[in-house]
């Protein structure tokens, strides 16, 4: 069930009277009963896919501590499942359509092949959690659960199950072993990410989104200008969509007393590219790092091999976002402009805070996020477009500029929207938290903004059709 | 102290709400209402209203100066031929933009093959039948001058000649046609009129207003309940009364509109095909009284044989109104109708 749906609300009704009220030590068998509900609404045979990966992993995560020289050998038959599994669902497909399309060259077909797999929903972000799991045991970064119940919660957690943020079991299994109630912090917290969250995937990124789907479905219907502002409304969904998903998962998460890591910080307002990574998709960016990255040697083996690693790691990582060259692509172009920077800072490290207290200054500052901005920009065009043929349109139609008789109406759109966004990350920005709303002392303010925004929010989910949110795809 | 924190709480509840009422309409987030009220018409376009439409298909658009879609050519018509488009939401065509829209593509058609210059235009209203559209020619339509019309009919516009107490209406008297217009004293148009101000003014009100209908149909459980609620059967195909008939007024309206230079270009319904006995009729009757009838079926039925989808939306998966692809079809269809009458 999506978040941004009634029933999730009415099920949200159910788990916490239920999880407040209960005795504690029934409050985890609640949690991953309601959990599997949670999966299972989407499509009840993937619950196996989730136990299995659970009991796998469970099991030879104890191995993997209990036998020092073994343990590698473990940890390799934990790989092969969990990646086996993904790779099969998501995957299979995708190399078999690709060696079809090589092997037609040479007069074979291999269509024949073809299989109709359902993606499991969340695959991607589970299989990554409990691969997390088994190689922080093997790194003696962690202990084993000693308990199936807690290890299976940590698994199936509901609040970010099916699409992250991906959680390192070193944050949240302990929090799942002791499960304390929520404060009364965590409970405003909890509300006002939700509340918010909620504004900004409905109103943002789905009202974008309507936008960007019709003109991307059928490029070829449209002008120059409106395919470009096109592309800037998805630079918009994506992140409302993505950071408004992410806010209600911590929101609710809060609201069980559990912490979950914060997945997005401000991206667009990065300066350079290495600082967009530190702050857009938060969880996968340093699960890369620290699982594949970190694993194929990092920067400790030259300057040439740190570059490759950074290659081979971001075209992993588009790959993981979905089984197409486009989302490849996507990945490789962020891996180039890494290497870049990395070139042009030398053996200088990125400044962690840049002060820019004059004109000039913030000129720069300016330009800088602009800049940063029009290069993440340009990447984006891959991650949406359907197929090749959409971007071949879409870079026809640059080189070939249409104008457009509806382009500042277009513009106008768009500026509201960025100024939208610019401003919620603002306040995020300056506040230094996504709770920026509870800094106000009068009570009286924050439930009037809130309940404000949650009305509205829910009459337009009521009276339209919800789109799903952009990463259940992946 | 209570109370003033609960005035402090309505004074932001509401200054928050007007902050995102201005967002939904500078974002085109929600739809204000594009007509108002008018004693003659009863409900015309609103003139110069920008829209973004969202359904099946998606466009942006304008009605113009004059209240009625496309360019605003003037009511005076300088020596041009001008043809009147006139139907329902067919001929609305909103769901594609006007670039694509068939009057643009007929006019430009006609342009660049004569030396005559040609000025079509889109008097198409949503929801329209025949009745409605009788009245709106001769109330509105005729004030530009058509050198011809074209009336877009479907079964349903020869079903019956109900039509809203909010707008006049034909009726036959004597073996004459006369147009009522009894609908200014009806409490409820008074009641708009007198509303308008701020009537269809918000987004946030219009979907308060979407709500309450949809809560009130009942269609509120599916929203609510998702794939929890049980199905209640919605494609039942109800048995279809053969005996309803074209009626009189029916038939003289034809003639009228007939004797005024339109031509009639029938369309059988494309998502369902149970009163197209109806159509059936029509052209019988058409043919004794020899009045002009441009039938649209071979060019769907040939459509169809190529699997050229001329009335199914990909990206919305629904199926209805005609698409960028069906609005060049019938364009096509037309400007060879018309040359082949010059």
């Amino acid at each position: 069930m999506l978040f941004n749906s009634f029933i999730f609300f009415i099920f949200l009704g159910i788990v916490l009277p239920l999880y407040y009220y209960l005795p504690a030590k029934l409050r985890k068998p609640l949690l991953l009963v309601f959990s599997y509900i949670f999966y299972a609404y989407w499509d009840w045979r993937f619950s196996s896919l989730l136990f299995i990966s659970t009991v796998t992993d469970f099991f030879l995560g104890k191995q993997i501590f209990n036998n020092k020289k073994k343990g590698k050998y473990f940890l390799f038959v934990s790989m092969v499942v969990n990646l086996g599994i993904l790779a099969f669902f998501k995957y299979y497909n995708f190399f078999i359509d690709s060696f079809d399309a090589l092997a037609t060259n040479m007069g074979m077909h291999l269509d024949y092949l073809h299989l109709n797999i359902i993606l499991p929903v969340g695959i991607s972000f589970y299989t990554f959690q409990t691969m997390s799991y088994t190689i922080d045991i093997y790194r003696r970064k962690l202990g084993p659960s000693n308990s199936f119940i807690d290890f299976a919660v940590f698994v199936s957690f509901f609040p970010q199950l099916v699409a992250g943020p991906i959680e390192r079991a070193t944050n949240l299994l302990p929090q799942i072993q002791n499960l304390p109630k929520p404060t009364k912090l965590q409970i405003q917290q909890g509300i006002v990410l939700i509340v918010v969250g909620l504004f900004t995937k409905v109103m943002i990124g789905d009202t974008t989104g309507r936008f960007v789907d019709q003109i991307f479905g059928q490029p070829s219907l449209y002008k120059s200008s409106e395919l470009l502002v096109a592309l800037v409304l998805f630079s918009i969904q994506i992140y409302a969509d993505f950071s408004g998903y992410s806010s209600i998962a911590r929101g609710v998460s809060k609201l069980l007393g559990i912490e979950l890591m914060k997945n997005f910080e401000q991206p667009y307002l990065s300066t350079n590219i290495t600082e967009f990574w530190r702050r857009w998709h938060i969880s996968l960016s340093s699960w890369l790092k620290d699982y594949l990255y970190f694993s194929l040697g990092g920067n400790r083996k030259g300057v040439k091999r740190t570059y490759i690693n950074l290659m081979i790691t971001m075209l992993l990582g588009g790959l993981w976002h979905g089984a197409s060259w486009n989302f490849v692509i996507w990945g490789g172009l962020h891996g180039v402009y890494l290497v870049f920077h990395k070139l042009i800072l030398g053996k200088a490290k990125p400044k962690a805070e840049y002060i820019y207290d004059n004109l000039g200054g913030i000129s720069l500052l300016a330009s800088k996020v602009i800049f940063t901005y029009i290069l993440v920009l340009f990447t984006w065009l891959f991650f949406r477009a359907t197929s090749i043929e959409t971007t071949q349109i879409f870079f026809s139609k640059m080189i070939h500029w249409e104008p457009s008789e509806f382009t500042m109406r277009f513009l106008g759109i768009t500026l509201i929207f960025m100024m939208a966004t610019f401003t919620l990350d603002l306040l995020m920005y300056y506040t230094k938290t996504h709770t920026y709303i509870l800094l106000i002392k009068n009570k009286s303010i924050v439930y009037g903004i809130l309940t404000a925004m949650f009305f509205v929010t829910l009459l337009f989910m009521f009276q339209s059709d919800p789109l799903p949110f952009i990463y259940f795809q992946f | 102290m209570h109370i003033k924190n609960i005035a402090i709480y309505v004074v932001v509840f509401f200054f928050t709400i007007i902050i995102l009422e201005l967002f939904l309409q500078l974002g085109s987030v929600g739809v204000l209402s594009d007509n108002v009220t008018d004693t003659k018409l009863g409900n015309a376009l609103k003139p110069n209203y920008q829209f973004v439409y969202f359904n099946e298909g998606f466009s942006v658009g304008k009605i113009n100066d004059f209240g009625y879609y496309g360019p605003a050519y003037p009511r005076i018509n300088k020596n041009k031929e001008r043809i009147c488009l006139l139907g329902d939401s067919y001929v609305e065509g909103i769901q594609v933009f006007e670039r694509n829209h068939f009057r643009n593509i007929l006019e430009n058609e006609l342009n660049n093959s004569n030396s005559i210059k040609y000025e079509v235009l889109n008097f198409g209203r949503s929801g329209f039948n025949l009745n409605n559209v009788y009245c709106y020619y001769n109330l509105f339509v005729k004030e530009f001058n058509p050198t011809k019309s074209i009336v877009f009919i479907s079964a349903s516009d020869l079903l019956n000649n109900e039509t809203s107490k909010l707008l006049p209406f034909a009726e036959k008297i004597n073996d004459s046609i006369y147009i009522n217009n009894d609908f200014i004293d009806y409490p409820p148009f008074k009641y708009k009129q007198a509303t308008e101000a701020f009537r269809g003014k918000s987004i946030i009100l219009g979907f308060i207003s979407k709500c309450i209908t949809i809560i009130k149909s009942g269609e509120y459980k599916e929203i609510v309940f998702e794939k929890l609620t049980p199905s209640n059967n919605k494609d039942v195909i109800k048995d279809i009364d053969k005996s309803i008939k074209m009626t009189d007024l029916t038939k003289s309206i034809i003639m009228e509109l007939s004797n005024q230079n339109c031509v009639f270009v029938i369309h059988r319904e494309t998502t369902t095909n149970t009163y197209d006995y109806l159509i059936d009729e029509f052209v019988t009757y058409a043919q004794n009284i020899n009045i002009e009838v441009v039938d649209l079926s071979p060019l769907f039925e040939s459509l169809k044989k190529n699997e050229i989808n001329f009335n199914h939306w990909g990206k919305s998966k629904k199926k209805g109104h005609f698409n960028q692809q069906g609005h060049k079809e019938i364009a096509n269809y037309l400007y060879n109708y018309l040359i082949s009458k010059k």
